[in-house]
């Protein structure tokens, strides 16, 4: 009773009162108090007996270990690489049992994420509060929780174009100080990832990649074959103007099936494929003053053969956005396709496609007096807000669902999450569940890339809509991409960095916008 | 009646003011007011407040910049007319067709279930609608499919490709979908019209065309208007179908308003100037309806 007998307070009945009410909350809230710590770390089962369930058995869908006559032991990944059997699991407990992190992830990759929180709660102690939030409202929850200045999640997963809009806001913890303390194999990364999905110029490491995707086309070997192509991944297409030669014939083989499939919708998806060709034309979106160099000869040449592509495409191209492509492709609706690599994985997979082993991931055609440089675009990354109050143990969080083995594996489960690390794609038990990796891997020391400008998606979105003109025979290639080039110049303008001040360091970013320069060819 | 009772004291009813007396109904309606308001009249005010703003992360005030941009911007007029074009030939095809079935069924016996049986597609979420007539012009090509099945082979038609086959799906969708509203309102509008007046004009010889155009029709007026008002605003506001089927292709010829004013805020984050446009879609809205509820909110009775 707080109330003595006459009915005032005492000042013992008021400390004990309080005092009680002070242990409750301490026990209660969850708090990150060394009570709670010590109380989560005694009651936690061994490490290794949890590892050894983060395996093929357990985590890969049955009917495609049955398709691929997968054991529950076989490692599709180096386990020497594979951070959670490196990181010492002890450690960890000892400074973050008992913790809560709150997690911030898209819809479309809650699946792959919902599937680990029990999994990294048992190793490390730390519970995952995962938020999941419809993709086309993340960017203005994201900004809301960032301009709060407390951000609600400590940890957020987005669309990776988006990662210069953060970047530049300071809104994003650098993490180079956890990488090495407990040594996450950053460096297993393909470079084309670690420098666009983690690193932000000269800013250090701001993200840990999460869904690596990169572009490739994919050709069904028998409808190749009637019209006298044998698959191969080097010779059935060789370069762009080969594609355009075949494409009326592919289109005429069978009926139902059209020559081209690609993504030519309104905004960034249009974008991202005229990217995809232009790059092979050595298009770069700008100088090292960031003036734009899209509209010269690379970009137009990669917008006409678009357009010649286009005629021999499969119906309603002008709107075809990846859940349409992906349908299509699957569906068996299309001989050629230039879409995502998760496309040649999961055509493979008899309960989402039905083209089953008719697919062959070829190598990114080439064109006279042009370059190697597959594109990686879009994909995903994870960063720790710069207000979170458990930034470490929400970095750990980051390792873990980004670990080699988990990446592997939602790879074998065809779920669209990509990993991007050398020692999964190159690892040749993957490559046999996995039909693009080997093409995919080969690829990526040759990535080409978008620099992650702030305003970079609003950009791709505006240069989309011109694009999109010309594939409707609306609007020329030159002067649409003239006209793109004044609107980015204005977007630049508006958002405060354009005409001397730059976005970002042009020196550090470089590299990254085409890796392969310099290189031989990988076949 | 017992002693205890009798020594009860009296109840007296206190005398309220005229000042209390007036105030109380408003009182009572005061909480639903309040959050009428605060769910309708707030987020219109902040809209007009960003509408005056620039930014993503740091906004500043900037006047009527936006709405002189706005005013510059050929997207925003070519989705304008688009709104204008579709929502009229929309609005058109489904009054007709809701009309003359309204009119057919009326004075069924079988009124009631046919008023059931139109109304199932209006049950479905639109997007779900929207999927499925993409699934069956695009995707699917099942609509191409029956057009050659029926002779008229024009190829795998590409309903994306040009302004007028994209438009003319967005037209179907909305006419499948809606046309029972109008159906709906129509034929409880001639229900209950007074079956006397329509005796009376058969007794002096009139043909049921006659009765309908000269009597019921004009009678209707009011319900009419409402029900256009209703579904243009609808359509007006309407999305999920441009946003699921085409995305305002090709090259954005069936980009509405609604459509223009998500991919501004959502797509380009640009909600200072999505926020104008928002405003100005909403003023016109409003002087709109206002124009059309009054010029044909008359009893047919009256004229």
């Amino acid at each position: 009773m707080l109330n003595s007998k006459t009915g005032a307070v005492s000042r013992r009945s008021l400390l004990k009162s309080t005092a009680a009410a002070g242990a409750a909350l301490v026990a209660g809230t969850g708090g990150v108090s060394l009570f709670n710590v010590n109380r989560a770390y005694a009651q936690m089962a061994d490490p290794s007996d949890v590892l050894a369930k983060i395996n093929v058995g357990n985590m890969v869908k049955k009917e495609y270990r049955d398709q691929y006559k997968l054991g529950d032991n076989d490692e599709l990944w180096d386990p020497k690489k594979d951070w959670i059997r490196t990181v010492d699991w002890e450690a960890v407990r000892k400074e973050h049992a008992g913790k809560t992190v709150r997690f911030a992830i898209g819809a479309a990759d809650r699946e792959s994420a919902q599937e680990q929180t029990q999994p990294f709660a048992d190793l490390s102690g730390i519970k995952i509060d995962l938020v999941s939030i419809p993709d086309d409202s993340m960017y203005d929850k994201v900004v809301a929780e960032f301009l709060s200045g407390n951000a609600g999640f400590d940890a957020i997963q987005f669309f990776s174009p988006w990662l210069g809009d953060f970047a530049a806001q300071g809104f994003l913890k650098p993490l180079d100080e956890y990488v090495a303390k407990w040594k996450l194999p950053f460096d297993d990364f393909y470079e084309t990832y670690q420098r666009n999905y983690g690193h932000w110029g000269d800013k250090g490491i701001l993200g840990i990649p999460f869904d690596c995707d990169i572009q490739q086309v994919h050709i069904r070997p028998s409808i190749f074959k009637k019209i006298g192509i044998e698959a191969d991944r080097v010779t059935s297409i060789q370069s762009y103007d080969d594609m355009i030669r075949i494409a009326p014939e592919l289109n005429k083989v069978e009926k139902g099936v059209a020559g081209i499939g690609m993504m030519a919708a309104r905004g960034f998806w249009a974008t991202y494929l005229w990217e995809h060709i232009a790059a092979q034309y050595g298009m770069m979106l700008f100088d090292q003053n960031w003036e734009p160099i899209f509209n010269g000869d690379a970009g137009v040449k990669g917008l006409e053969t678009i357009v010649a592509l286009s005629k021999h495409s499969i119906e309603g191209i002008a709107a075809a956005d990846w859940p349409t492509n992906r349908a299509a492709f699957l569906g068996g609706q299309i001989a050629c396709n230039i879409s995502w690599q998760d496309s040649g994985t999961q055509a493979t997979r008899p309960d989402q496609s039905k083209v089953g082993d008719d697919i062959l991931t070829i190598y990114e055609p080439r064109v006279a007096g042009g370059v190697f440089a597959p594109p990686n675009i879009a994909g995903s990354t994870s960063v720790v807000a710069a207000t979170s109050p458990e930034p470490e143990a929400a970095f750990l969080m980051l390792g873990f669902l980004t670990t080699a083995s988990i990446m592997a594996m939602n790879e074998a489960n065809a779920n669209g999450v990509a990993p991007g690390y050398r020692s999964v794609l190159t690892n040749q038990k993957l490559q046999a569940v996995s039909q693009p990796a080997k093409v995919w891997g080969d690829s990526l020391d040759y990535a080409w890339c978008a620099p992650r400008l702030p305003s970079g998606f609003q950009i791709e979105q505006e240069i989309g809509f011109l694009i999109n003109k010309v594939v409707v025979g609306e609007m020329q290639p030159k002067a649409a991409l003239d006209e793109a080039a004044v609107t980015v110049k204005g977007i630049m303008t508006k958002n405060g960095f354009y005409a001397g001040k730059d976005p970002m360091n042009f020196a550090a970013t470089e590299p990254g916008m085409w890796v392969g320069k310099g290189k031989k060819l990988p076949f | 009646m017992t002693d205890a009772a009798l020594s009860l004291p009296r109840t007296t009813t206190r005398r309220r003011s005229a000042l209390q007396r007036r105030a109380f109904p408003y009182l009572l309606l005061a909480p639903a007011v309040i959050f009428l308001l605060g769910i309708t009249l707030w987020p219109g005010i902040y809209a007009v407040k960003r509408s005056l703003q620039t930014g993503k992360f740091k906004l500043e005030w900037v006047g009527l910049q936006n709405y002189r941009e706005l005013f510059a911007d050929n997207t925003f007029w070519t989705a304008v007319w688009n709104t204008l074009f579709l929502g009229s030939v929309t609005l058109a095809i489904e009054a007709v067709i809701a009309m003359a079935l309204a009119a057919f069924v009326y004075r069924s016996n079988w009124a009631r279930s046919w008023r059931i049986i139109f109304m199932l597609p209006m049950l479905f979420m639109p997007s779900a609608v929207s999927y499925l007539w993409k699934l069956l012009f695009n995707d699917g090509r099942v609509i191409a499919d029956l057009i050659r099945r029926v002779g008229f082979d024009y190829g795998n038609i590409d309903w994306m490709g040009s302004a007028f086959n994209a438009r003319f799906v967005l037209v179907v969708t909305d006419v499948w979908q809606w046309t029972p509203f109008l159906f709906i309102i129509f034929v409880a509008g001639l229900q209950g019209q007074d079956k006397e007046i329509e005796e009376a004009a058969r007794l002096d010889g009139a043909s049921w065309t006659k009765i309908f155009f000269n009597i019921s029709l004009p009678m209707l007026r009011p319900v009419i208007a409402i029900a256009l008002v209703l579904r243009g605003i609808d359509i007006l506001n309407n999305m999920a179908a441009v946003n699921i089927i085409t995305q305002g292709t090709p090259g954005g010829a069936t980009e509405t308003l609604s459509y223009f004013i998500y991919r501004t805020a959502f797509r380009s984050f640009e909600q200072g100037y999505a926020s104008a446009a928002s405003v100005v879609v909403l003023i016109t809205t409003i002087v709109l309806a206002q124009f059309l509820v009054r010029r044909f909110f008359r009893s047919g009775t009256d004229s």
